[in-house]
């Protein structure tokens, strides 16, 4: 996917239009479509800030906190989602909750996300700061799916936790949560 | 089939390769802990608010179940705003059963439904079937709803183990309403003080809707009809 990435930073989307500069923390510059670029929060409230008519000069936008191989996977998202996205309205808060429980993550999203568990919280990290709320939504999404199937003893290694409960504390609260410590769950999920 | 004729797949190398840096297992186990790794940095740099969102992705048992990972797990689980947290109204009738559900939104909007006549099974799913239900919005059942159900149902029957409570005997299972509170994260206390002196009639409509147990009514026929067949040999 990388390579596929890699070679898709020089192409261009459909149709000619403006072109934004970004670098990243290694100071590798990317050109994105305007619509692409756009699709970021943070890269239209800077072109906003900077007015239209600075839009098609040669200033690059820096993204410190992104570095080059994360930023690669999320142009690959970036384009395939300003291809194949329709606008979508603004949803009211009710229907935000409903997305929230109720989304599935789409078969090309699940194919894109289907990577180590690190990477995706890098890509989770990069996309909440250029603040991609949809991508950002669908990796949150992807590790809470992960954290479904995973044991307490598992998560407690994965992410290097220390159980600071005491003995007593603990067996406390598996009574409380016995009801449902016999999973992992039957349900699907991509890891 | 004999397996020393099995061949030896291509991806485990060489058994020469055994101990060295060639070797399938120890790249494979390099690779897995680098991941651990950088798995571990990862969530260290991920932010609160990133990881609440995150968090608040769970459905009710998997947020209950992390509970138990460390101090630092269970406050940032109960600081989620669970939206499916609510009082559940029950009432049982000897005809109809009546669910009402309140949900409480964190704007301070509330939603109060009547939905004692829908499919019941809708009830059984995590929590995001019941706010999908409060909200009107109609999602198939799947039978894994029900399938998490009888696990929970079936988790009730164990034996006793206490002599001096007659050892093998099944305790008496939980009471509907506690059980529902388990289900949909809702207090237990709450649920009781709303609840309990609405549940001495004893009608236990989740088993009866699960297939578990028949229906009250064909109980009270069965029973009649025992009770004419022994008048009758009387």
């Amino acid at each position: 996917m990388s390579t596929a990435a890699s070679s898709s930073t020089s192409e261009t989307i459909a149709e000619p239009g403006l072109k934004i500069k970004v670098s990243t923390k290694e100071g590798e510059v990317f050109e994105l479509d305007e619509k692409v670029a756009k699709m970021s929060q943070v890269i239209r409230g800077i072109l906003e800030d900077l007015g239209e008519q600075n839009g098609g000069d040669d200033s690059v936008l820096p993204l410190t906190q992104v570095e080059t191989r994360i930023f690669r996977k999320i142009l690959v998202w970036l384009k395939y989602h300003a291809g194949h996205d329709k606008e979508e309205a603004p949803k009211a808060e009710e229907d935000e909750i409903i997305a929230r429980f109720c989304e599935e993550i789409p078969e090309w999203d699940q194919k894109f996300l289907n990577v180590d568990q690190a990477v995706i919280l890098e890509i989770m990290l990069a996309a909440d700061y250029l603040d991609i709320k949809k991508l950002r939504g669908l990796c949150c999404k992807t590790v809470a799916n992960i954290l479904k199937t995973k044991t307490v003893e598992q998560i407690r290694e994965m992410y290097g936790i220390e159980n600071d409960f005491t003995p007593e504390e603990e067996e406390e609260i598996r009574k409380q949560t016995a009801w449902c410590e016999d999973e992992p769950p039957r349900q699907g999920s991509n890891h | 089939m004999d397996i020393r004729l099995a061949k030896r797949p291509a991806e485990l190398g060489s058994k020469k390769d055994h101990g060295s840096k060639d070797c399938f297992y120890l790249k494979e186990r390099t690779r897995k802990l680098a991941e651990v790794k950088a798995c571990r940095e990862a969530w260290r740099t991920c932010s609160h608010h990133l990881w609440m969102d995150v968090l608040r992705r769970l459905d009710v048992r998997t947020y209950r179940r992390l509970s138990r990972v460390s101090r630092d797990w269970q406050s940032n689980l109960q600081d989620v705003p669970r939206y499916n947290k609510g009082i559940f109204y029950l009432n049982f009738s000897t005809k109809l059963q009546f669910l009402q559900f309140k949900t409480f939104f964190p704007n301070g909007h509330e939603c109060f439904e009547h939905i004692g006549h829908y499919a019941p099974e809708l009830f059984f799913s995590p929590a995001r079937c019941i706010l999908v239900h409060t909200l009107r919005i109609k999602v198939p059942i799947q039978e894994v709803h029900i399938d998490e159900v009888r696990v929970h149902w079936e988790g009730c029957q164990f034996r006793k183990l206490d002599p001096a409570h007659g050892v093998g005997r099944k305790q008496h299972p939980p009471f509907d309403y506690v059980w529902w509170g388990k289900v949909f994260g809702v207090s237990n206390l709450s649920v009781v003080k709303k609840l309990h002196y609405r549940t001495a009639f004893g009608a236990h409509p989740l088993k009866i809707w699960l297939g578990i147990e028949p229906s009250n009514y064909e109980h009270t026929l069965w029973r009649a009809r025992q009770k004419q067949v022994r008048l009758s040999t009387y």
